[in-house]
């Protein structure tokens, strides 16, 4: 067992989103589909239930665990979601399309952003949501001021 | 396939956490006095609400919108992300290395974090402490302290490692030409 390591280890960043999904394993199966998730590790206990899973999406990692009472609570429990998780990719309007055909919900159709990407949001299965995003132009934070006017301060 | 053009604030991020904070602002300086945290960009709505902002943790961005902002009114009935503090509770907390558990806990704490779970060590090799922020959100701050194979985590806890030698496979995938970009 080495004793030297990294308190932060190598190969992720630093903060890691960490959902809670009611039914994680189907929730796995749907990211995998739905975005070409990679599992690269599950800790499932003998009945299934998945006590913490690491999936890869593009370089980051997202981590997922069942819904455990009195530890961690569900989209479905709650009734929404608190944090969205954005996701950049090469080619959004393929992505969205494959998400959709898997049974992501389009919340927000695609469309091009001032800010210089396109996006959509979607709703997954299992309540989380999603903005997908392909960047396509740099927009500087002087360029980003004129085009937003007087209806926001940029800095 | 990379895309053409390179994002100015977040070289190589795929996934960013989009935090919904109904007064961002003082999120904004919560987050510098607990985590240190960088701000990277604001956008601010004439009546001082904060409809987009971009921090940064070490090496992790993270993005912050007030709900209640102008920005976000329309899209609000159709499933955007509301403040933990209005959901009561959220499904999305944040797993944070730093290289100091213990001190970064207790500036968090000092900074108006309530504290969830006390710092110790555990059995997967991090020394971790729970916190629920001033806004809500939840964070488990860590400091890897020693390698542990998952297999020996899992027999602790009469669990099963599903797919062992896959996090190698990811590791030889992202030092593969070209890889740690979505080719969807």
């Amino acid at each position: 067992m080495a004793t030297n390591v990294n308190p932060i280890p190598e190969g992720q960043h630093q903060a890691t989103p960490y959902l809670c999904a009611r039914d994680a394993a189907r929730a796995i199966d749907f990211y995998k589909k739905a975005f070409g998730a990679i599992e690269t590790m599950r800790m499932a206990a003998p009945d299934g239930k998945i006590g913490h899973a690491d999936l890869k999406i593009g370089d980051a990692v997202i981590m997922l665990a069942d819904e455990y009472p009195g530890h961690n609570r569900s989209p479905q429990e709650l009734g929404g979601t608190s944090v969205m998780i954005h996701l950049y990719v090469a080619n959004v309007d393929a992505f969205c399309a494959r998400a959709v055909e898997a049974g992501a919900k389009l919340i927000r159709p695609l469309e091009d952003q001032f800010y210089g990407d396109r996006i959509c949001v979607l709703g997954d299965p299992f309540g989380h949501v999603w903005m997908i995003a392909t960047h396509k132009e740099d927009v500087s934070t002087a360029e980003l001021q004129k085009r937003v006017g007087d209806s926001y301060r940029v800095s | 396939m990379p895309a053409k053009a390179k994002h100015p604030r977040d070289a190589a991020q795929s996934i960013t956490p989009f935090l919904s904070i109904s007064d961002a602002t003082r999120a904004i300086d919560f987050y510098k006095k607990a985590f240190g945290a960088v701000e990277l960009l604001r956008m601010e709505e004439p009546d001082g609400k904060v409809s987009h902002a971009q921090i940064a943790i070490g090496n992790s961005r993270l993005m912050i919108s007030d709900p209640t902002s102008e920005h976000t009114a329309e899209y609000r009935t159709r499933g955007w992300a509301r403040d933990p503090r209005m959901l009561g509770g959220t499904p999305v907390s944040f797993y944070l290395y730093v290289a100091d558990v213990d001190s970064v806990f207790r500036r968090a704490l000092a900074a108006g974090a309530k504290q969830r779970d006390p710092v110790e060590d555990k059995e997967w090799g991090d020394r971790i402490g729970g916190i629920v922020d001033p806004f809500g959100h939840v964070w488990f701050i860590a400091t890897r302290q020693r390698a542990v194979r998952d297999e020996d985590v899992a027999a602790k806890r009469n669990a099963r490692v599903v797919v062992p030698g896959a996090r190698k496979a990811a590791r030889r995938a992202r030092r593969a030409p070209g890889a740690g970009r979505m080719s969807s």
